[in-house]
């Protein structure tokens, strides 16, 4: 799931080298904690929240599969 | 990005990213059928595990499709837009609308009272503007967000229409030229 994270992102950005993504894994949940260039905030979390919400809805199947929840949080 | 890149290029390229992106949502026997039309370019998945790639309302389908479309763009200037589908949900997902619009638009004329179509996406609510735009009678518009984001389309009778005669028959009409 990082991985998909680290794909979409890094696609996304101006400044790929900055990104910087923690994974917090409990028992039920998994929380990543993503953190990028101040410049790129605005392009990851997209119009509406709609980038970020779209990148959430696919981990979030992934997540099932192993029957567990993933949550996406872009840290500023 | 130096020279203009073709249209091959570009499908390519979005052919690339939904192949990665369908690796990494583990959809390990997905294969990608590709066509284009009028400009867009549409890719069929077939997977046995379609319903998980289709998800709840669609929803996965539109994520996938949302940024394959955003990563495609960052890549060219001016990119094809690409339609992602799977087990022709979208045309029958269409259909479906269609037939909804159409019975509701016979409810509209018959009362003359306003018509909630149930919450829909954008693309979704789109279509159901699209097909009833050119009746002379009727109006679309669609409501402000609920309190969980979602919009409806609302059907009415426009205002400024004045009847000729009686109101023409309930079945799909097609655009009468004046």
């Amino acid at each position: 799931m990082k991985e998909l994270i680290e794909y979409v992102v890094k696609a996304l950005v101006d400044h790929p080298d900055d990104l910087r993504i923690a994974e917090i894994e409990g028992e039920r949940t998994i929380v990543y904690e993503l953190r990028c260039h101040p410049e790129d905030v605005g392009k990851v979390i997209g119009k509406s929240g709609k980038t970020v919400g779209a990148i959430r809805t696919l981990l979030s199947t992934v997540a099932a599969r192993q029957n567990k929840r993933a949550m996406l949080e872009v840290v500023e | 990005m130096s020279a203009q890149p073709s249209m091959q290029e570009m499908i390519a390229a979005a052919q690339t990213i939904l192949g990665n992106l369908l690796r990494l949502l583990e959809f390990e026997d997905a294969r990608i059928e590709t066509a284009t039309a009028d400009g867009q370019v549409f890719f069929q998945i077939v997977t046995a595990d379609a319903a998980r790639l289709i998800g709840r309302t669609s929803q996965t389908l539109d994520a996938l499709q949302f940024l394959l479309n955003r990563l495609l763009s960052r890549q060219f200037e001016e990119s094809p837009y690409c339609v992602v589908d799977a087990e022709h949900y979208r045309e029958r997902r269409r259909e479906k609308l269609l037939a909804d619009a159409h019975e509701a638009l016979a409810r509209v004329r018959q009362n003359g009272r306003p018509w909630r179509m149930p919450p829909l996406n954008s693309m979704e609510r789109r279509i159901i503007h699209q097909a009833l735009k050119d009746l002379p009678d009727i109006r679309t518009h669609s409501e402000d967000e609920d309190s969980e984001g979602r919009k409806r389309v609302v059907i009415s009778i426009a205002e400024d229409f004045q009847p000729a005669g009686l109101p023409p028959p309930a079945e799909p009409a097609p655009a009468a030229p004046e």
